[in-house]
């Protein structure tokens, strides 16, 4: 069966109205003001012509050719990255965007008016999990899996390669989740799966100015408010979501945000016409069990943020759990957030991505059911900023600025990639205070496991450790 | 409650462990989070108990068996811990120096389970001695990667690396006690004039470890000349299990001090 892939990943340009969204190795590009899709590296999915191996939905293939949007800047797919895209950021002007893959490997694209092209390629030592830019050198900065971060990667590729040419700015022992440059390059801050956020300064980033300590479960995203620069907020496996003065390391507030999570059940309708109410009542129950089997997993295993965004015209901060259905918007009121609303989807978010007019775009799981092949996918959801007030309004389906990438975006698959990778960062199954019943029987184990311990892979980790706990 | 002092062979622990897997060890969420007047209760004597379970109803002996002392919530210490010793093997150390600097807080810190070896030392030692070794105190904790839930910026004002896992093989040199990403942590809780002290009987090692503190900005090499003036650098050289170890077998020891300098960054600060 062939299937929409959705979009793994979203991010607005800095200045001008594109939003890039990833899938795989490919990227494509929407103008968030028009709606049309401006460019891509893969070729567009109803296309009849389509050259990958993939087989399309004999209803695909009546669909006229004159009709499909011809995006500005069509990039050879060839040059396209081959293994799913982890991260992508812009220059400061916006003339430049970096892109790093699973396969550990390092793109620089050139986004000029007339052409977007590939500048250069080239691989990396690691896998990449974040990247940025230094806005005066002209490098770009990457923290990779393994907990060090480096700045090397000139934008222009140098004669004699880079190997050697680049510079260990700083290292974690711990796996490395997510890395943010203020916007005055003055600090690099870096989070951990072992509940650290740090503060180093910049690029003298051999002198740590602070860490924020706080987080009980992995940090996995960190957000620098951007009207409020000395401001950081952060999120991951706790319940809450953090603001820190971060060079000081203060913690100014914390916002249980689990409190939120909470799955709305519609009544069973009743309708008149007999055999339309028994489907009705089916799916009504489908769905239910669905959302009870969420809100369990959601408290036997604790949320995992999985995106943190913002948007300077509404002052809103967006955020996202992995799996839940809905995104938590919370408002800048008096220097501290406050909870604003949730947004309900139909299904789950997996990235999110402010524009700048301050309209809200998601990208979503598609589902694997089978009546969903009958209507087309949707892959994004757009809430529109209000005219006069911050509140949103969910674009139909339909509305001009999301039917072309609905439409004709992402591509056809057999099987979808793991769409979850945050909640992995989770230390054991079940939150350690829970296993505090089971103490007794565990600490035996631990004693033994101590001594004989030896290198251990993080998944072996994340299977067989727990964490020792303290007796009361 | 035994005045002897615990015996070392039923104490007897591999080495040393990996420093990269989750272990189990418990740590604070925060300095601020750590209960300091259970490891220096001569040092805490008019502090309110804020485990008021805790502290009145365990004796001496059941204090002692607390492997940590994390707080749920923060408490504002009146002491703050200045030595600490990274992987303090038997405690050697912190015992000779416990006695020439009587008014300093000492913490070792080991990961394995020698930790109730020579918490069983301390004990003894406080009640052999009334009045004594009440400053030194010892701690389970992986430094490399939770030294910062044990201590605040500028804390300490030594730290010590004496004989430590040389980690031989290349592939495992990222292990090494001394890198470069760590001495970033370890120039974070030392203050400015604080005095990192390493030695070992492991030539590579040696040169390892002097390597990447010459290269790190925030650290300056002690010369001979002044470190042999230096009191502790006596107790450094022969007062841990590993360092009497060395001298029987007439091996080699190599001694290197750094100070802790300020950064000499200066940014081309023109706001």
């Amino acid at each position: 069966m062939s299937l929409r892939l959705p979009f793994t990943k979203l991010v607005h340009h800095p200045t001008k109205n594109f939003l890039i969204l990833c899938f795989g190795g490919h990227f494509q590009a929407v103008d968030t003001s028009t709606g049309a899709l401006i460019a891509t590296t893969h070729s567009l999915h109803s296309i009849k012509t389509i050259t990958n191996a993939f087989t399309i939905p004999e209803n695909r293939l009546a669909e006229p050719v004159n009709l499909l949007p011809s995006p500005k800047h069509a990039i050879n797919s060839e040059e396209a990255h081959t293994g799913l895209i982890r991260s992508i950021a812009f220059n400061a002007q916006g003339t430049c965007m970096a892109s790093t893959d699973e396969d550990k490997v390092l793109k620089v694209w050139e986004l000029e008016e007339k052409q977007w092209k590939l500048k250069n390629s080239r691989s990396v030592v690691k896998r990449v999990v974040s990247l940025a830019f230094d806005q005066t050198d002209a490098k770009i900065i990457a923290a990779d899996k393994f907990g060090d971060v480096y700045r090397s990667f000139p934008i222009d590729l140098l004669e004699n390669n880079v190997k050697g040419s680049s510079q260990l700015l700083l290292g974690h022992v711990s796996m490395v989740t997510d890395m943010a440059l203020t916007p005055t390059n003055k600090y690099i801050i870096t989070c951990d799966r072992d509940e650290h956020i740090r503060v180093s300064r910049y690029p003298n980033s051999y002198n740590i100015e602070s860490f924020c300590l706080g987080h009980t479960h992995f940090v996995s995203k960190l957000h620098i408010i951007p009207w409020a620069a000395d401001f950081l907020i952060s999120g991951g496996g706790d319940d809450f979501v953090a603001l820190w003065d971060y060079v000081h390391g203060t913690l100014l507030q914390t916002l249980d945000i689990k409190q939120f999570v909470v799955i709305p059940r519609q009544e069973s309708k009743s309708m008149t016409v007999d055999n339309e109410r028994i489907t009705l009542d089916n799916e009504t129950t489908i769905v239910d069990e669905d959302k009870s089997k969420l809100e369990e997993e959601i408290n036997e295993e604790g949320i995992a943020v999985s995106a943190i965004t913002s948007s300077a015209v509404s002052q809103h901060i967006a955020l996202i759990i992995e799996k839940f259905p809905g995104i938590i918007i919370l408002r800048w009121d008096q220097s501290r957030f406050v909870y604003h609303n949730t947004l309900e989807l139909e299904s789950d978010p997996l990235d999110i991505a402010y524009d700048l007019f301050g309209n809200l775009w998601v990208s979503i799981t598609t589902s694997g059911n089978d009546k969903e092949k009958e209507r087309p996918t949707i892959l994004i959801n757009l809430f529109r900023k209000t005219v006069n007030d911050h509140e949103y309004d969910k674009a139909a389906n339909d509305d001009p600025l999301v039917k072309e990438i609905n439409q004709y975006g992402s591509m056809l698959v057999d099987a979808l990639p793991d769409l979850y990778p945050t909640g992995q960062l989770r230390k054991a199954g079940t939150d350690w205070r829970i296993q505090r019943k089971n103490q007794d029987e565990d600490y035996g184990d631990d004693a033994s496991n101590l001594e004989g311990d030896s290198a251990s892979s993080l998944s072996d980790s994340i299977k067989s450790k727990r964490k020792k706990i303290k007796t009361k | 409650m035994s005045l002897k002092l615990p015996q070392k062979r039923y104490f007897r622990q591999r080495a040393h462990a990996n420093p990269f897997s989750d272990h189990h060890l418990d740590y604070p969420k925060s300095p601020a989070h750590i209960d300091w007047s259970l490891h220096y209760p001569a040092f805490f004597k008019s502090q309110t108990p804020i485990h008021a379970e805790e502290s009145t109803s365990s004796s001496v002996q059941e204090e002692t068996k607390q492997t940590i002392s994390i707080s749920e919530s923060p408490i504002k210490a009146q002491r703050r811990v200045e030595f600490a010793d990274l992987g303090c093997g038997y405690g050697g150390l912190l015992v000779a120096l416990s006695t020439l600097y009587p008014d300093t807080l000492m913490l070792g810190n080991i990961r394995v389970k020698v930790e109730e070896y020579v918490r069983e030392k301390i004990r003894a030692l406080r009640l052999q001695h009334p009045g004594q070794y009440q400053n030194i105190s010892i701690m389970r904790m992986n430094a490399m990667k939770f030294l910062p839930n044990f201590f605040e910026k500028g804390q300490l004002s030594k730290m010590f690396f004496l004989f430590p896992d040389p980690h031989f093989k290349t592939r495992k040199h990222k292990a090494r006690i001394i890198t470069t990403q760590l001495l970033a942590e370890y120039a974070y809780v030392l203050r400015v004039g604080g005095i990192i002290y390493t030695i070992t009987d492991v030539k590579d090692l040696h040169e390892w470890m002097v390597r990447h503190l010459n290269e790190h900005p925030l650290f300056q090499r002690i010369p001979d000349e002044e470190t042999n003036k230096d009191p502790v650098v006596f107790h450094v050289s022969t007062s841990t299990e590993e360092g009497k170890k060395v001298e029987r077998n007439n091996g080699e020891k190599f001694l290197a001090c750094y100070v802790r300098v300020e950064d000499p960054y200066h940014a081309q600060e023109n706001s």
